[in-house]
Formats: C-alpha cells, sequence, structure tokens
C-alpha cells in the first residue's frame, strides 16, 4: 500500500524525517519496500489568467495566448485546446523547473518564441493527462505560487502491510502506528454536516437480506451534486498514491477510503427506480456488468447490491456500470459498509477481480468506522461538489460486533519474550494502539474493531514486541545436548557414501524432481510417474519415479556443454506411486558415468568406460561399506541395453540395479555418448553398512600365492570356476581373484584364457611347498574334470 | 596503514620470484645482501613500523619477521644447492600428471552440511519429512485459514485433492510433534516446491532448513541467539541479526530476520539494494494453534521456530547470481566450489 508523508503530518505531529519514518515503520511491521520522492524538482510555478488567445502564425493546432502572472504580460506558445481567455491557468517562466526535473528556456516553436510554458497536468507530475492545460477556480490571483494552491511536493511509501493488519491499510491507520511508537495525538479532521431537512429516510430504505454476507450498510443520498474535476490538491494526493482522478464524487470516495480504510461507493440514485436497497445473494449464473464494461457471470457466493429488482454494484468489488457516477449525476447514494471478508475473498477471486476495496474487505475493515466515513465523505462532496445532504443517516448494523475480551498477563509477556519490560511501558503500548483495557495485576483486554487480528494473549505479546522494539530483545544461549532418543542413521552413511564417491573423482548432481512424464512414457512405459495437476510445463510435469531419468537428464546437458568425461551421483527421493494416500518415498544412489577412464594425461592410457568401469566402481564402493559378495543377476530394465542390464546384490540382499543405457533409450534422452547408470536403494546400503565390524587377528604365518592360467571355454564364468576352487581349497584360501583375460592369437576360437592367482594361508603354521602344490594340482584337476579346463603353457 | 602491508606483499612474491631464479652462488649472495642487509629493503619496512599507528604496529612487525624468516629459509636451501654438486635430473619433474578426475560436492549440499553441522553441535538433531504432503500438514496443522492465498493452485502443486507439494519445511514440525514429547529440538533441511516459473531467483524446487525447539520456558531470546550464533559461525563474528516483526500463521509473534549483508559489511551494496541488510527467511514463537494440533499443552510449553532458504544462503556465499545454476548440475559450475 501507498503511504503519503505528508498526509501522515498533517494527521499527527511527530519528529522524524522520511527515512527514519520509514525505518520506524520496517521495524514495527510495516516495510517499507520503496520510498519515492515526488514533486520535490519542481520550482518556480506560479498562477496566472489568460487574457487573450490567438492563433499561431504558422500552425493551426497551436495558440499564442497572452498572460497575466502577476508581475508582467506575456505571450506563450500553447498547444491545448481549452486555452481560452478569462481561466486561470499554471504557467512555468524560463528557468521554472517542471516534473521531470526539466528547466524551462526560452524556445522557438514553429518559428514564434515563447519565455515558458502554460501547464497540463502531466507536467507537474500529478496525473498522466496531457489533454489539456490545468484550470485553476476563479478566485485564485494571478502570481499566487504553486506552494500555495497545493503542496506537490512529498514522500511516497510502497508499504508492504502483511494479511493480519487490515488497519494498516489507511493514513488514519498508520497515524495510529505512530502514535504508538513516538507519542502524540492523532488529529481526526472535525466533521460539520449541514443537512438539508429533507430526511433521507423518506426516499431511501436498506434492506440486509444476507446479514452473515454484510453485517452492516450504512447510506446517505446526496443532492444537487456538480460533477467534475477534482481541485488539483486532491488529484495530485490520489496520483500519488496510485489512483487515477476520475471526478469529484470518485475521487472523494477514493480519498477517504485513503484517509480512514473504509472503502465507499457513490452511486447515481436515480437509476433505484424503488427508491430502495437491498443487499443479498447472487443467484447461480445470474450476469452483472460491473463498471468496467465486463459481463460477470455470479455464483450464489456473490453477494450483490441491488434495488431490489436488478444488481447495481458488485459488493465491496466493482459498482455496475448501470449506476455509475456521470457527468449529469444530480443525486448520489453513499453507500459505507461491512461486507464478509470471506464472501468478498471469494468473490473476489471467482470473477478475478482485485481492486483497492476489494482487498480492504478482504483482510477485514473497522466495521465501527463505515458511518464515520460516510459522515466524512458527505462533508467533502458538500464542500467540493456543492451537494446538498439529506437528513440523517441510514445505519443497518444486524450482527453486530462482539470484541475478544482478553487476559493480558504482563509476566507471561515479559518470559515468552525473554525481555524484562515493565508493566507501564506495556501500559503505553497498549494506549498508544487505542487498545482499550481495565488495570490490574492480569490486565482485561477488549479487542478494538479496527484490529480483527487481536483475539488472544500472544496476539497482544506480538503488539508489545513490535512497539517496544525487537531490537531490544537480547540474545540467550540455551545450553543443550540432543534431545531426541533414536537418531536417523540415514545421514551417516549418505555423508559417507558421498565423500567415498566424491573421493573417486565424482561430481555430487541435485537436480529438481520434477519431470517430463511425457519423456519417462517413452523411455520406459513400465513405469508410472505421479503427475501434477497444476505443471508449470511439460518439462516439469511428474515426479521422477526413479533417479536414472534425472541422471540421464543431467548427463545430457554435460555432454551437450562439451563436459564428455564425467561420472556423477545423485542422491534423493524416488516417488512411487502408492494406493495410500501419499506416495512411497524411497532414497536411491544413482551414478552414472560416460566418456574416458581418466582425465586426458601422458600418463592415462586413453580408455573410454565401459560396464567393468562400472562395477569396479561399485565393488570398491560397497567394500567401503563393508558390503561384499557383490553379485549381478541378469535381468531386463527397459532403460538397459539386454546384454547389459543386470540386478546388482550384495551380501545376499538386493542393492539395487545397473546397466548400459539402451541405445534406443540413449537416443530418445538425447544422449550422445554411451552411458552407464547404477542405481542404488539407500536404506539397503544403510542397513547393510551399519552392520558391526568385529576385529580379526592379523596373520601370523606367511602365506603362499600359486598362478594358474587355464584355457576353457568362452562361455564358462568365472564365478563357477572360482566356485570350485574355493570349494576345494577350503579354509586355507585366503584369497582368489583373476589377473588375466586374454582371447585370440594361440587360443583357440571360442575359448578364453583365464588366469587367478590363489593365496594360501593356514592361521597356526606356514604352509610347505608341498602342500601348496598338492592343493593346487588338486584344484587343476577339478577344473579339468568339471569344466574341461587345460592349463596355458 | 594497509598500503604497508600491500607493499610488503608485492615486495615478497618479487623476491621470492627472484631468489627461484637465482642460478650461481655469486648472484645468491648480491641477492642476500640486497634482501637482509642493513640497507637493504626488509629495513626499510622495520624502519616504517615507527610511522604506522599502534593498532597497526604489530600487523606489520609480524609481517616483516615473517618475511625475514622466509628468505633465510629460501636462501638457506639455495646455498645448500650450490654447495653440493647437484646431479643432473634424469626425470622431467616438471611434467603435469593429471592423474584422476576430481570429485566434488555439490555447493547447495555443502552448505547444507555446514548449516547441519551448526545446528548439531548447538543440540539439534537432524529430522526429516516427506516432499510429497498432505494439506493437514502444510496447511492445517499450521494454523493456516481454509481460503488462504498460498493454498491457490498458483502457489502450490497439487497431485490429487488434498495431496500436494510441501511448500516449506514446516510439516516436518507437525510430524516431529507428534511422535515426541517435548522437548524437541530438530533441524529438518530439505525440498521443497511452489508454483514459480523459473527465472534468475526463483525456482520451481527449492531448499529450506527448518528448526524448532520446544521446551519449558523457551522465549524470543533464545531465537535470537540461536540465529545469532549460526550467523556468526556460518559468515563471520561481525555478522549482525535484525528481527523485523512480520506475519506468519504458524508462530506469534512473528519476524523476519535479516543479516548484515555479507558482500559489503553493511556499509550497502547492490545486493542488499543498499540498505546494508539481507532478508534470510522467517522465525517466530510457536502459535499456540500449533500447540493444540499436536497435543501440547501450550501454557506449559514454549518455542520457537525458524526457516531458512538454503538456495539464498548458498547464492550470497558463493556470490552466485543465478538460482538456476544450482539445479542444472553443469560439472564446471560444481567444481568451483
Ligand atoms: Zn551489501
Amino acid at each position: 500500500m501507498k503511504v503519503s508523508y505528508n498526509w501522515l503530518r498533517e494527521l499527527i505531529d511527530f519528529e522524524a524525517d522520511h527515512a527514519k519514518l520509514a525505518e520506524l515503520f520496517t521495524m514495527s511491521g510495516s516495510e517499507v519496500e520503496a520510498i519515492e520522492p515526488k514533486g520535490q524538482e519542481i520550482s518556480g510555478i506560479v498562477s496566472a489568467r489568460i487574457l487573450e488567445v490567438n492563433p499561431h502564425p504558422n500552425a493551426d493546432k497551436l495558440t499564442l495566448c497572452l498572460i497575466d502572472n502577476g508581475k508582467e504580460k506575456i505571450r506563450l506558445v500553447c498547444g491545448a485546446p481549452n486555452a481560452r481567455p478569462g481561466i486561470n491557468v499554471l504557467v512555468g517562466m524560463v528557468d521554472s523547473v517542471i516534473a521531470g526535473g526539466r528547466r524551462l528556456d526560452k524556445v522557438k516553436i514553429r518559428g514564434v518564441e515563447s519565455c515558458g510554458m502554460i501547464l497540463a497536468e502531466d507536467e507537474l507530475g500529478i496525473s498522466g493527462d496531457h489533454a489539456g492545460i490545468i484550470e485553476l477556480p476563479d478566485e485564485i490571483k494571478p502570481g499566487t505560487s504553486l506552494e500555495k494552491i497545493a503542496k506537490l511536493d512529498d514522500w511516497i511509501y510502497e508499504l508492504e502491510i502483511t494479511p493480519n493488519r487490515p488497519d494498516c491499510l489507511s493514513h488514519y491507520g498508520m497515524a495510529r502506528e505512530i502514535k504508538a511508537l513516538l507519542g502524540g495525538r492523532i488529529k481526526y479532521p472535525k466533521i460539520t454536516i449541514n443537512e438539508i431537512s429533507s430526511p433521507t429516510a423518506d426516499e431511501l430504505t436498506i434492506e440486509i437480506a444476507d446479514p452473515q454476507g454484510c453485517p452492516r450498510y450504512t447510506g446517505r443520498l446526496v443532492s444537487n451534486v456538480k460533477v467534475g474535476p477534482s481541485p488539483l490538491w486532491l488529484k495530485s494526493r490520489l496520483f500519488y498514491l496510485g489512483m487515477r482522478p476520475i471526478n469529484n464524487i470518485v475521487d472523494i470516495t477514493n480519498y477517504i477510503m485513503l484517509e480512514t480504510g473504509q472503502p465507499l461507493h457513490a452511486f447515481d440514485y436515480r437509476h433505484f427506480r424503488t427508491k430502495k436497497v437491498v443487499v443479498r445473494k447472487a443467484v447461480a449464473g445470474e450476469k452483472f456488468i460491473t463498471l468496467d464494461n465486463t459481463e460477470r457471470s455470479l455464483t450464489e457466493n456473490h453477494l450483490l447490491i441491488t434495488d431490489g429488482e436488478k444488481g447495481m454494484a458488485l459488493a465491496g468489488i466493482m459498482g455496475g456500470q448501470n449506476s455509475e457516477v456521470a457527468a449529469d449525476t444530480k443525486q448520489i447514494l453513499l453507500e459505507s459498509a461491512y461486507f464478509n471478508p470471506v464472501v468478498i475473498r471469494y468473490g473476489a477471486k471467482a470473477v478475478g477481480l482485485s481492486t483497492e476495496s476489494s482487498q480492504r474487505f478482504e483482510r477485514g475493515v473497522d466495521i465501527n468506522m463505515a458511518p464515520f466515513a460516510n459522515d466524512r465523505a458527505c462533508q467533502l462532496i458538500a464542500q467540493l461538489a456543492d451537494g446538498q445532504i439529506h437528513k440523517g443517516i441510514i445505519d443497518c448494523y444486524p450482527k453486530k460486533f462482539v470484541p475478544a475480551i482478553i487476559e493480558f498477563r504482563p509476566q507471561r509477556a515479559r518470559s515468552l519474550l525473554g525481555l524484562e519490560i515493565p508493566n507501564p511501558i506495556m501500559k503505553d503500548i497498549l494506549n498508544g494502539l487505542d487498545i482499550p483495557y481495565t488495570d490490574g495485576p492480569v490486565l482485561k483486554i477488549t479487542q478494538p474493531s479496527f484490529r480483527p487480528d487481536l483475539t488472544r494473549e500472544v496476539d497482544l505479546i506480538e503488539e508489545i514486541a513490535r512497539i517496544h522494539g525487537l531490537d531490544k530483545i537480547p540474545e540467550s544461549y540455551r545450553p543443550g545436548g540432543s534431545l531426541l532418543k533414536e537418531p536417523d542413521p540415514s545421514f551417516k552413511i549418505r555423508n559417507q557414501v558421498r565423500a567415498l564417491l566424491v573421493g573417486m573423482g565424482f561430481v555430487e548432481t541435485f537436480p529438481l524432481t520434477l519431470i517430463d512424464s511425457d519423456m519417462l512414457k517413452k523411455l520406459d512405459n513400465t513405469i508410472e510417474a505421479m503427475n501434477l495437476q497444476n505443471p508449470l510445463s511439460e518439462e516439469l510435469s511428474g515426479l521422477r519415479p526413479d533417479l536414472i531419468i534425472t541422471m540421464m537428464k543431467t548427463l545430457r546437458h554435460n555432454i551437450n556443454y562439451g563436459n564428455k568425461d564425467i561420472r556423477l551421483f545423485d542422491i534423493g527421493t524416488a516417488f512411487i506411486p502408492s494406493s495410500e494416500t501419499l506416495p512411497v518415498e524411497k532414497e536411491l544412489l544413482c551414478l552414472g558415468i560416460t566418456g574416458k577412464t581418466n582425465p586426458t594425461s601422458w600418463r592415462n592410457p586413453d580408455k573410454t568406460v565401459d560396464f567393468f568401469s562400472l562395477k569396479g566402481i561399485l565393488e570398491t564402493l560397497l567394500s567401503h561399506l563393508n558390503i561384499n559378495e557383490i553379485e549381478l543377476i541378469p535381468q531386463n530394465y527397459p532403460y538397459f541395453d539386454t546384454d547389459y542390464s543386470f540386478t546388482l546384490s550384495g551380501n545376499r540382499n538386493i542393492l539395487g540395479r545397473m546397466g548400459k543405457v539402451a541405445a534406443a533409450v540413449g537416443k530418445q534422452a538425447g544422449l550422445k555418448q554411451e552411458v552407464y547408470i547404477a542405481e542404488l536403494n539407500m536404506a539397503m546400503l544403510t542397513s547393510l553398512a551399519l552392520e558391526e565390524k568385529h576385529f580379526k587377528p592379523l596373520p601370523k604365518f606367511p602365506g603362499s600365492d600359486r598362478d594358474i592360467a587355464l584355457i576353457v571355454d568362452e562361455n564358462i564364468q568365472a564365478a563357477a570356476i572360482m566356485d570350485s576352487i574355493r570349494q576345494s581349497a577350503g579354509i586355507l584360501l585366503e584369497d582368489l581373484f583373476p589377473f588375466d583375460l586374454y582371447q585370440g592369437q594361440n587360443i583357440p576360437p571360442g575359448k578364453k584364457s583365464i588366469a587367478f592367482r590363489i593365496c594360501y594361508r593356514c592361521p597356526e603354521r606356514t604352509l610347505t611347498d608341498d602342500e601348496v602344490d598338492g592343493m593346487t594340482k588338486n584344484i587343476i584337476d577339478i577344473l579339468a574334470r568339471e569344466y574341461g579346463a587345460t592349463l596355458r603353457t | 596503514m594497509n598500503d604497508i602491508l600491500n607493499d610488503i606483499k608485492t615486495f615478497e612474491a618479487e623476491a621470492i620470484a627472484r631468489l627461484n631464479s637465482v642460478l650461481d652462488k655469486q648472484a645468491l649472495d648480491a641477492l642476500k645482501i640486497e634482501l637482509l642487509g642493513r640497507k637493504g629493503k626488509l629495513a626499510d619496512f622495520s624502519k616504517a613500523i615507527s610511522k604506522v599507528s599502534d593498532e597497526m604496529r604489530p600487523q606489520i612487525g609480524a609481517a616483516v619477521n615473517r618475511l625475514r624468516k622466509l628468505f633465510e629459509e629460501h636462501i638457506a636451501s639455495k646455498e645448500q644447492t650450490f654447495a653440493s654438486a647437484v646431479k643432473k635430473q634424469t626425470i622431467d619433474y616438471t611434467l603435469p600428471v593429471r592423474a584422476d578426475f576430481l570429485g566434488h560436492k555439490h555447493p547447495l549440499l555443502q552448505t547444507v552440511d555446514d548449516i547441519v553441522d551448526i545446528f548439531k553441535s548447538m543440540g539439534f538433531e537432524i529430522a526429516s519429512g516427506p516432499d510429497v504432503e498432505t494439506d493437514y500438514y502444510n496447511f492445517d496443522a499450521l494454523n493456516t485459514p481454509e481460503d488462504h492465498p498460498a493454498r491457490d493452485l498458483s502457489d502450490t502443486f497439487y497431485l490429487k485433492k488434498g495431496v500436494l507439494l510441501r511448500t516449506h519445511t514446516s510439516p516436518v514440525q507437525i510430524r516431529t510433534m507428534e511422535k515426541h514429547k517435548p522437548p524437541v529440538r530438530i533441524i529438518a533441511p530439505g525440498r521443497c516446491y511452489r508454483s514459480d516459473y523459473p527465472d534468475a531467483s526463483h525456482s520451481p524446487v527449492f531448499y529450506q532448513c527448518e528448526g524448532l525447539y520446544v521446551d519449558e520456558g523457551v522465549s524470543m531470546a533464545d531465537l535470537k541467539g540461536v540465529i545469532t550464533a549460526f550467523a556468526r559461525t556460518m559468515f563471520g563474528k561481525d555478522i549482525k541479526v535484525r528481527f523485523r516483526p512480520h506475519f506468519f500463521p504458524f508462530t506469534e509473534p512473528s519476524v523476519e530476520y535479516d543479516f548484515s549483508c555479507v558482500i559489503c559489511g553493511g556499509k550497502g551494496c547492490r545486493v542488499c539494494k543498499n540498505n546494508g541488510w539481507l532478508e534470510i527467511s522467517g522465525a517466530g514463537m510457536v502459535d499456540p494453534e500449533v500447540f493444540r494440533a499436536v497435543g501440547y499443552d501450550s501454557e506449559k510449553y514454549t518455542g520457537y521456530a525458524f526457516g531458512m532458504g538454503v538456495d539464498r544462503i548458498t547464492l550470497l556465499r558463493y556470490r552466485i547470481d543465478d538460482i538456476r545454476l544450482l539445479y542444472e548440475n553443469d560439472v564446471r559450475f560444481i567444481r568451483q566450489f
């Protein structure tokens, strides 16, 4: 909301310049988002009277005006259609400064010299209007300085008012904040209304059919108004505060709204044929044309101001086109009402409108302000539009405001805030905020009608804190250890995995969990993602059901940007649809590798990663986590190439899957390189990694190694051979691994050469060569029998 | 005064470069006199000490002494080299190796690690909750009215009626309090979602950390203490914390808290929009309505809660100017941290 510094100064005396006041507002909860200087550059503008208007010799649309500026008579070139002899105008002479900081100079316009200009509103920055020059009232003498006609210099604050503080949406409300912060008294305008003898009640009855939606409605009639432009001060004030001046009647209603916070509406009363106001719910499907000339289709939740027959205004939101104040309007009905915030919020949203009026009603206006604001507006209408006010206000108030009565314990405030604030200061703050109370050890506080947010003790404690100043609250340090007795172990293991992977050259990624659900279907139609009802775009339309889909996207981005040799990982949530209310959220670890096995260097082999690169990485990682006995079980996953698609298990538990992204999938996903991906279940890793570790004594006796190179059929798996070796060697086998694999020259087709190192050790004694050779011979015999293996010589 | 320190720094760089390129004993001896001699450059700096202010004196003195030691070590090592007849090197030890890829943690998650560490050291326990939430946990239990705009489709992603992507980590407060009797002291990091089109400062997925402490006698002063302790550990001991009144449905009183600008130290710059303060997040005392929802006695227990935008803190600490970089995962970006 916008607030004028000068207007506040008119309402209350205080000592704070515009910058200091802004800080006070921000630090008490009304954040000043911007401060805009207005009209401060303008200087040297005076009033003048046009004496003669003559045609410009060289231009049809221009005129030469002879003006009297109080000091001298001079000729100025003017282009305004409303320039005519006898009117009072504002002029800037040479060296005067107009809005935007432009200094006026002697200029030649179409061959004629002009020593100044007659000003339009935009040139003073008080509206965007350049249609004609400003016309001043007749009584202003030529040569009167602009400052005496309208005070245009000001500071305008843009405030962020939190939704709980409707009272701050007015100058009265912000003046009250100043009063609470700095002391002083608010100078509310004195209202004196000269009513004519004709009673309002003779010509107006008000009927509220929906007291829930409209607890209070006041109306006054003003006759014989002269609709016309508003005076300069009023126009400029509205314009500075972000409202477009329209005519004196509408401008006054807006002005009073900015002053009091009470939205008002002026109807042209001649259109109320029945001479009554009926406030009722709209009928579903009822059509109504608002004054922005748009037909609105209403629901039964809208509230409508009617004359008993047809709609006249969409209550609290916008007036109707059929009763808009026009140039020839003579009699107006002035509405000042209280509408239910929920009804207005719903109604405004349903028709897609948000107006100054609806924004205030939505948050809750002061129900007791309605009659005052009505009177105040009538007073101004009498002053500025010559209106005659009918006798009496009609105040229909079927649903009275019931204030909350709150018990306030000063000690509770002190302990909740951790602040030693004495009782008298708290009472000063309550007084400053116009919050009434009866004194005692516990204060009995009556909720003011302008503060719908104050219903509980804790709400009042907040008032004390924010006005006293949050900066006065000390910092206290409570020592303390962990209070939950069951810490979640997953954090520890997750961090261990992250550290290991980073050490192995992996870059940690953190992708969006939102995916393109259509793309997912193209890549793997066997899984279903949960879709958003209101996605921002196709690209972000669902929740990832696995981490492979996002890993492929991250790989694609990097490969496309030239990062071709990379190892990436992602630990995060996958969302699996479920019949329960919420999906199953699974924490997974995803690894993705592509490109070279090492950075390009004179020292590194120039090799590209393959399936075994990934398997090797997994072996290292898992072994660090105390997970061994890694097994791959062939299984088809749609993401993976059928030759390289496996379920991964460790310590006889399923850990996840790994494979090479299938060519078709990679193409669809935009991957320009071969990539290998593994996806593991973090919960399983965590539970396996958390198994207790127990010390094994270090060997006291030396071990013996034997290497055997075998030639076997190429489709015999290493695991089978190794199983046989293990069985045969029994407990004396300490370690066993393949160290060479070869096919090609000297090896018959369909065969492969595979060499194992067999490490024997006995914990109790040194094994003799004979023993070791005997066991090895035995192994070779068994392998020959079981697999037809021969020794490679 | 910093001029002298700068001069010393420049001098150090030059001198070390010259020492490294000295080729024989003779040149080394000359340089030794130039650097360490009574009329040498170091002696000049020593003399200048008497002219500087009292507070700068120890600093400059220490810098000069450090340099003296450094030069002496370099000279000694050179002297030894020249003394022993050096065998010609048979390997080109200047060859860079580039053996392995460099792994890196993601900057956002590094920030989470740091935040969590700081709060753990203050006795907070890590807690977590699901990304997909019911409107009960995300809104109702947090005292958010039925017609609150945050519930709109334009603000919140919905999966179906009543099921949504959490818009903050505050539901973890509720889930934790439902499960545990007070006292409770948790920090809950996690992804959150809001229907914002991605741009330099918005992301539909972002990262928050929630803090909650409920016990007998917890006060706003405790909240201020914990936030201040965090700010100073994270950004340095000179950081100031400012509370501004604000409004949230689930805290009362509610505040927004600011840190003095970590870029300009509070003098005013582009990042803090020239006001010296950076808006970090919201906090406050847990609203009695929230306690009611989880069955805590709000007369007996009080508590504070705070949020923390981890993205924002990450952007600030690394001076990153576009939040999208955090979620794009370009390795050239991640490897910078
Ligand atoms: Zn700054």
